[in-house]
């Protein structure tokens, strides 16, 4: 299926308790959050953040194959924004001009260094937040979410729903590819179609017994899980024992400082 | 099966279908040829009514409105269903949506129909409904290949077996050929129908050794036995049946 | 046997199973990694998990609808990363949303000061965010006016006028509830657009800010997708009109308040 699945390794970042690397997803937030500018600070504690998320990789031993498949998909985001930004972007000095075209009120002739400049930074920005986020998926089981979850005082019945829906996935991909290829045999030809088509009819033989094989499927899951036991009153017994200890309070104090890095990087030059 | 359909595309050699290869073709050029029986009909089955249901495939062949109609009315009647024509096809029972799943196929009429584990899930009637209607197909000048573990279901219907085994042919022939070599059969986990070591043993009372079906070793024991036996036979034929359903 | 007791089971709809939330989220995230329509204004792609968030709470009614939403949305977040660049935020934004507005509209009767709300709050956003709050102070140029209302409000005005009238509150009650499928259509027609035209704001403004819009962008923005919000609703309801009816007829037990 997807290639950001979990991968059992013993890392340092596979041992770490998994509210560290949620807390280092939430900064990751704080970062991309952050208003930006088109200064070389900017740039540098944007550039830092990525880096950082890039080194976390290199520890979870998460391979260059997903990088690849990432900066693939994020290589059309990329060139979207510097190509944008340096046609729309006013000041800087002029890389090349095709004269003055007007544009709902900016003029799209003239590319300059600092639109350049500032897509970059922008791009950097977004690279920051998509690099974090696969650091927790590759290295978190789910019986460490559930059991994190737990830990946050997050219903079980809530917890328990995120952890089986992912358990689930695998199962629902395996249904979506079976009907689909089922309907390919009646002669329904997605590959044949235009995107609207694809739109307008393809979705309807995949996704109506697909609906009603999941609820079918759901009912005799419900009828699985309330004969073991899911309805029982009380606390459940978490299947993971995650443990707080001095490695995960130095998790949180290396995850602030790259955070401090990041603040003293964007303030440090203009 | 897979690859026969263009589901898959082989990573080498061809799959010819009257000298034309099929790797060439899409799914749905292969569809009109080749038809496949899923073993789960609940995969394909979306329309509101059972008759909905037949048309799609003719419409995605882009056959005329009249002719679409035609098709769809008289593949239902073929497997039984024209009673249930407007039905929700969702709740019918297991069996009539199997029956349901190879009226779409087969009104796509084509030229070999391929039946994916034809006895799965079935009541014992249900069993033999699919093989019977294949059958009716094979004399009608139709190929079928039918995918079984059911070895019952072999004795009776094939002509020709080809037994696989981690994607290896290990042996084929006509099924009394096959049933013969029980050392390689268990490699399969398979078993030969218990009715394949009897019609051996009875080789030298002159009993032919093809006649591994229950209907075709009555056949042959019917003249040693007289013509007064043929009642009892018969009789003993549709017991036998009958226990294997219960 | 005299001991014994028995109990009938109530054939009334109850509210949708964990294991139906459960498997419908899981669905949610799946789709996550299938594009539906290119998204240039961010560079990336839509996933088909928008118009499936969308649908859910049609099939599981509000509160099970926006549970399987979030459980996609976060499933999808770890599935397809680079559909969701922006992490948690884009869990909410892609994932959420989408179903927090068809639930409002599709049950505005149930709760019609939240639906209020949350147009007032949506339109705001539409016409403020974010070349005036936070404008200046962060970078952002005045856009040119009125055309930039103008464009503005085709994204939120016809939601709120269907939000505030007797078209939300009774004709697309009758139109749902309806036998005849071309009136079904229309209902559910309505309901996501009204729906998805109030998402887009949220959606696609933030990316706006991150990626520092200049007016001139967010006007050319506004105008290529003036098209697209329908288009998607109309994939969306060519979608859930035949998931509904299959399932009204399944035998399947009934969600309260789904539209089937």
């Amino acid at each position: 299926m997807g290639v950001f699945q979990y991968s059992a390794r013993s890392t340092p970042l596979h041992r770490m308790h998994p509210i560290v690397k949620l807390a280092y997803l939430f900064l990751t937030l704080a970062v991309v959050i952050f208003p930006y500018r088109a200064t070389v600070s900017d740039l540098a504690a944007a550039g830092f953040w990525a880096l950082a998320s890039l080194a976390l990789w290199a520890v979870a031993r998460v391979g260059l194959r997903p990088l690849g498949v990432l900066m693939r998909v994020l290589a059309w985001t990329f060139a979207f924004i510097i190509v944008s930004q340096a046609l729309l972007y006013e000041g800087g000095h002029v890389i090349f001009s095709l004269g003055r075209l007007a544009f709902f009120g900016s003029d799209i002739g003239t590319v300059t260094d600092q639109g350049l400049f500032w897509g970059v930074v922008l791009s950097l920005r977004i690279l920051a937040a998509a690099l974090a986020l696969p650091l927790f998926v590759v290295t978190t089981s789910p019986a460490e979410i559930m059991g994190a979850l737990g830990q946050l005082r997050v219903p079980a019945k809530v917890s328990f729903m995120f952890v089986s829906a992912l358990s689930f996935t695998g199962l629902v991909f395996k249904l979506w590819q079976e009907i689909l290829d089922a309907q390919r045999l009646r002669g329904f030809d997605m590959d044949a179609m235009n995107a609207w088509q694809r739109a307008r009819r393809a979705y309807v033989p995949v996704v109506t017994p697909l609906i009603l094989l999941l609820f079918r499927k759901g009912n005799d899951f419900q009828i699985a899980m309330d004969a073991r036991g899911y309805a029982y009153p009380g606390r459940k017994t978490p299947l993971v024992a995650l443990r707080f200890g001095a490695q995960e309070v130095a998790g949180l104090a290396a995850a602030l400082a790259l955070f401090c890095a990041f603040l003293a990087l964007k303030m440090a030059w203009v | 099966m897979k690859l026969i359909t263009g589901l898959l595309r082989p990573s080498a050699g061809e799959i010819r279908h009257r000298g034309e290869d099929l790797t060439r073709l899409r799914v749905a050029q292969i569809a009109q040829r080749i038809g496949l029986v899923l073993q789960n009909p609940d995969y394909q089955l979306f329309n509101v009514t059972a008759l909905e249901e037949v048309r799609f495939g003719l419409r995605n062949l882009g056959l005329p409105a009249d002719e679409v109609e035609r098709r769809a009315r008289r593949s239902l009647a073929a497997v039984g269903l024209e009673a249930a024509a407007d039905h929700f096809p969702f709740r019918l029972s297991f069996g009539d949506r199997r029956r349901l799943a190879v009226a779409a196929v087969l009104a796509m009429e084509p030229e070999i129909l391929i039946l994916d584990e034809p006895t799965t899930a079935q009541d014992y009637r249900g069993r033999y409904l699919l093989a019977d209607l294949a059958e009716a197909l094979r004399a009608q000048g139709r190929t079928v290949i039918m995918i079984s573990h059911d070895m019952e279901l072999v004795a009776h219907y094939a002509t020709r077996v080809v037994v696989l085994w981690e994607g290896r042919v290990l042996t084929q022939g006509r099924p009394h050929e096959v049933f013969a070599q029980e050392e390689l059969l268990e490699r399969t986990k398979l078993r030969p129908p218990q009715i394949a070591p009897v019609v051996r043993a009875l080789a030298e009372a002159g009993v032919p050794a093809e006649a591994v079906s229950l209907e075709r070793l009555l056949a042959a024991l019917e003249p040693a036995a007289g013509r007064g036996a043929r009642g009892a036979a018969r009789e003993a034929a549709g017991f036998v049946r009958e226990a294997e359903g219960a | 046997m005299a001991g014994l007791e028995t109990r009938k089971v109530s054939q009334e709809a109850r509210t949708a199973p964990v294991a139906w939330i459960t498997l419908f989220g899981a669905l949610i995230g799946v789709t996550a990694l299938i594009p539906i329509f290119p998204y240039v204004g961010g560079g990336g792609y839509v996933p088909l998990l928008v118009p499936f968030a969308a649908i859910a709470p049609l099939l599981l009614g509000p509160s099970g609808g926006i549970a399987a939403a979030v459980v996609g949305g976060v499933i999808g977040m770890f599935l397809a990363p680079a559909g969701f660049p922006m992490g948690l935020l884009d869990v909410l934004l892609t994932g959420v949303l989408p179903a927090v507005y068809t639930a409002s509209i599709a049950h505005l009767n149930k709760n019609r000061l939240l639906s209020y709300l949350l147009g007032v709050v949506s339109a705001a956003f539409a016409v403020l965010f974010p070349f005036y709050i936070p404008g200046a102070s962060a970078g952002f140029q005045a856009p040119p006016e009125p055309l930039y209302q103008a464009l503005s409000a085709i994204y939120w005005l016809p939601s709120l006028v269907v939000i505030f009238s007797p078209i939300g509150t009774r004709l697309i009650p009758s139109l749902v509830a309806s036998e005849a499928r071309p009136r079904k259509y229309a209902g559910i027609f309505i309901i996501l657009l009204s729906a998805l035209w109030l998402w887009f704001n949220p959606w696609a403004k933030p990316y706006w800010y991150i990626q520092h819009y200049v007016p001139a962008a967010g006007v050319a923005t506004l105008i290529g997708y003036s098209w697209w919000v329908p288009a998607l609703s109309a994939v969306v309801t060519a979608i859930s009109v035949p998931v509904l009816e299959a399932l009204s007829r399944s035998g399947l037990p009934k969600v309260r308040d789904g539209l089937w």
